[in-house]
């Protein structure tokens, strides 16, 4: 009741002072201390008009003026307007001022002007200087006939102000709901930015925006830091179209300067700028999201391009598109670093390669084609030189072919030669369609069968059979860096398998050495790549010509027949660590049973003995002595040898045993524990030396 | 009476036979012992060995107090040397893998720990702490750093295990070292404990 009788006097007395401008004065001043309208209220409203050449000149000031929510309270509110027009058809104001103080929205000075005519249901709105996150702002308004177009720009950032995307966001956020606001939760957020946004809607829908966003340090991070972005200068370019509940989109990024980190990708934008354009559409109802065409530039490193059908959560299609690319620029920005923690982290690059894939309703294509690749691992595990080909790998059931060659390669110190690969893959596995041979040295190792599998819970798997054309020892020994051995190495290898980081060989190897035969069973090698490879194995040797590994080793000369077995074998890091060893003259052995001088010195010598009695006592004379037996058993454990002989001896063990035709020697051991990087460190002594001096 | 009799003898025999299995038992302060070495050595000596050991870990150190007396028996009649075995961590692969991680910790990781980018797990590992601290270009090459120390980790704790014949110690050694790490770190470092980062 209240508020509708003074709103009542207050136009009863404007409309008396209106009459009086025309009759008695050329100017009206209306002071009205509280002024109630509906959901306005002002105190010490000061209302100032006159008639000038142009129309009327307005001034007026309160108070506070008190508005609805959000806007709220106004202080020290003053208006003027230089040229008001009131006319039936039209009322414009054109050269406004507006200046008031707002909780949020700071001391502010703005120009105005404002053109309504009711007849046509048109208003028009503009506002320049508006003071907002420390930015200026000019907005444009245009209505008429519910259809509408606004326009929000910065104006150029002068040095005083720059408008802040952090404080843009801190305002915005209270009038978002609880979904959106979530999305800016936790990120820290630190920018400058220039803004020219064009909207055009009718009633209260949005029906096209078009937004221009610059910023020339916009500095983010979320909580964990795993995503960030530093001074980065970029360009967003939006042109939204509404349609009802479908929304058409068309962006534009540029990334010209700056960093960013993306865990675990780090790029430069410095080094190389990157863009990205994309365009699909949104349908609200839904949450379904299509990206027909996106284009991912990074520089001269790599292009993606793109397509998308899905909920935010779950994709229906999804095709990626990487045309040929240098792996050497590749590797080091987009493939090292999703290689951490793998073999593949340290690898140096070269050749091209191009990838498509696509998923579609569960299924999935992933297709390689690799031209001219050489790999090298920087710790020199492994090698692949000129590797060509192309490979489609797929969880359908129809098989696709697939094809690799190259020109070689190698693992560890072994070198392989050329080899052609035919396979088939489906069902998320590969198999050979034809059989494959990898020359190793002057031998090969020939592959009838072999399955790879990669699945989510297992990872890969692999396994094959195969066989081993003969290798020979020479060249074996020379890539190992071991003491020139000669023979054969060879086998039939009924199973390879590696699940879980272990590479399992049934079957047994044979190695054809020093006229006899080694067989090595149960070979098992753990985490193969990793910082510390497992090899364990059992190894039997039978009938070694003693003669012919004396020489070999330059041990000093020793004839006869050797049988041998290595048992629980561990190498760690290729060191032997554990094994339990016995050698020992077979039981059958016919052959001739000599050991020469320098043997039987160096023997005493690995023993801890001291080296040259023989040369200084009588029996330097003789060249060599026959033997009944000779044997060595070590069991290694904890660095530490156990050693044995052939048979027990009075405090101690025999090495060799004399026997048969004079002159005949015993070499008794005495210590029974022995250091191994000790007895490694004489073995290394005794093959190094020229032997005893015979005098 | 024949059946108490019976069923009594039964029951110290069987506490007899499970008196054997029990008696290898994870020696707690030798790993202690050999756990501060490997820690000292690859973090230098500019990180001061704690002497002081908290209440709480003395007692699972020197458990022997505490044996039930069937062991203690046990433990006279074989000779202690077989029941308090030491760990050997002297082996070339053990050594090649600690002169690994002390390259890594002088060259690379020190500086991570001192400003708070790289902390202490509470299961022997490291991790990434506050990964603001590293420059944004740095990010991948500590990420790989921490990758390969941890790698590093468990082939020790695994070796160790292995080399004393006990592979089904890992997980002890790896708890032993757990605790060693982080009482040796130096002030200003960070571990978790129960899964809350906590700075010496």
């Amino acid at each position: 009741m209240k508020i509708s009788s003074t709103w009542l006097a207050g136009c009863a007395a404007l409309l008396l002072g209106w009459q009086c401008v025309i009759f008695a004065s050329d100017s009206l001043k209306l002071t009205i201390a509280y002024w109630y309208f509906e959901d306005i209220k002002t105190q010490n409203l000061v209302v100032d008009l006159k008639l000038t050449g142009q129309g009327l000149l307005l001034n007026a000031s309160a108070d506070l003026v008190e508005l609805a929510h959000p806007i709220g309270a106004l202080k020290k509110v003053t208006l003027q307007c230089n040229k008001l027009v009131l006319l039936p058809a039209q009322t414009y104001c054109s050269a406004g001022k507006l200046t008031f103080t707002h909780q949020t929205l700071g001391v502010q000075k703005v120009d105005f002007s404002v053109k309504a005519l009711p007849g046509n249901n048109h208003y028009k709105l503009s506002v320049e200087n508006l003071n907002l996150v420390d930015g200026k702002f000019s907005i444009m308004v245009d209505y008429e006939q519910l259809n509408w177009q606004a326009s929000i720009n910065t104006l150029q950032a002068s040095q005083a102000s720059q408008a802040s995307l952090a404080k843009l966001v801190a305002l915005i956020l209270p009038y978002l709901d609880a979904d959106k606001k979530a999305l800016f939760t936790g990120w820290q957020l630190d920018s400058d930015f220039m803004l020219k946004a064009n909207l055009n809607g009718h009633a209260q829908q949005l029906e096209h925006l078009k937004l221009d966003l610059q910023t020339s340090a916009l500095n983010m991070s979320n909580k964990q830091g795993k995503y960030v972005a530093e001074n980065v200068v970029m360009d967003l370019l939006v042109d939204l179209k509404v349609k009802k509940q479908t929304w058409l989109w068309h962006t534009d990024i540029k990334l010209n300067s700056g960093q960013a980190y993306a865990e675990p990708v780090f790029v430069d934008f410095d080094d190389s700028t990157m863009s990205l354009q994309a365009k699909g559409k949104w349908q609200t109802n839904e949450h379904y999201l299509v990206i027909s065409d996106a284009l991912i530039k990074h520089a001269d490193i790599v292009q993606i391009k793109g397509r998308y059908s899905g909920s935010l959560q779950l994709s229906e299609t999804l095709e990626l598109t990487i045309e040929q690319t240098d792996l050497a620029k590749l590797y080091p920005v987009w493939l090292q670093p999703f290689a951490l923690g793998t073999a593949a982290v340290n690898l140096k690059m070269a050749g091209k390669a191009a990838l498509s894939f696509e998923k579609k309703a569960g299924d999935y294509q992933l297709s390689v084609s690799l031209d001219n690749i050489f790999i090298d691992d920087q710790l020199s595990r492994f090698g692949l030189y000129d590797l060509n080909g192309k490979i489609d790998w797929t969880s359908e059931d129809r098989a696709r072919q697939a094809q690799l060659d190259w020109q070689g390669g190698y693992l560890y110190t072994i070198p392989f030669g050329q080899s052609n690969l035919q396979l088939e893959t489906h069902l998320s596995s590969l198999q050979l369609s034809q059989p494959w041979t990898l020359p190793i040295l002057d031998g090969a190792l020939k592959i009838n069968e072999f399955n790879l599998k990669h699945s989510m819970e297992n990872k890969t798997q692999w396994s094959f059979d195969g066989l081993l054309t003969p290798i020979s020892m020479e060249s074996l020994s020379t890539a190992l860096n071991w003491p020139l051995l000669h023979g054969k190495l060879s086998g039939i290898i009924p199973k390879v398998s590696y699940t879980s980081q272990e590479v399992k060989i049934d079957g047994a190897l044979m190695v054809k050495l020093f006229e006899g035969t080694t067989i090595i069973r149960d070979l098992r090698l753990t985490k193969p790549l990793g910082p510390l490879p497992q090899l364990y194995a059992n190894i039997d040797l039978r009938g070694l010509d003693l003669e012919i590994l004396t020489q070999t080793f330059d041990f000093g000369k020793i004839s006869g027949k050797l049988d041998g077995s290595l048992t629980d074998l561990r190498l760690s890091n290729w060191q032997p660590v554990e094994f339990d060893a016995h050698f020992a003259t077979p039981e059958d052995d016919n052959s001739r049973r000599r050991i020469s001088q320098k043997a039987i010195d160096n023997l005493s010598q690995i023993g801890g003995g001291v080296g040259g009695i023989l040369s200084r006592s009588f029996l330097r004379f003789f060249e060599d002595f026959s033997y009944q037996k000779l044997g060595l058993n070590c069991k290694l454990h904890n660095e530490t040898c156990e050693m044995s002989g052939v048979a027990e001896a009075k405090q101690g063990y025999y090495i060799v045993k004399g026997g048969g035709l004079p002159p005949r020697i015993n070499v008794v051991g005495y210590n029974r524990q022995v250091d191994w990087p000790d007895l490694i460190e004489r073995l290394k002594a005794v093959s190094q030396s020229s032997g005893p001096v015979i005098q | 009476m024949m059946l108490s009799k019976w069923m009594s003898s039964s029951v110290m025999a069987m506490m007899l036979v499970s008196c054997v299995t029990i008696n290898i038992y994870f020696p707690a302060a030798a790993a202690e012992e050999a756990a501060d070495r490997i820690i000292n050595d690859v973090w230098g000596e500019q990180i001061k060995l704690e002497k002081e050991v908290d209440p709480s870990e003395q007692s699972e150190s020197s458990s022997s107090y505490n044996m039930p007396i069937s062991i203690s028996v046990l433990n006279w009649l074989i000779s202690p040397a077989a029941a308090e075995a030491n760990l050997n961590i002297s082996s070339s692969v053990i050594v090649g893998i600690q002169n690994r991680m002390k390259a890594r910790h002088d060259n690379s990781l020190k500086v991570y720990y001192y400003n708070g980018a790289v902390g202490l797990t509470q299961n022997g590992l490291i991790t990434i702490h506050n990964a603001k601290a590293i420059s944004l270009k740095d990010r991948n090459r500590v990420n790989g750093l921490v990758a390969e120390e941890n790698k590093d980790r468990n082939a020790l704790y695994a070796e160790i295990a292995r080399a004393n014949g006990h592979p089904e110690w890992q997980s002890d050694i790896q708890n032993t070292f757990s605790r060693r790490w982080i009482s040796n770190a130096s002030a200003g470092w960070w571990y978790q404990t129960a899964g809350d980062w906590q700075q010496k």
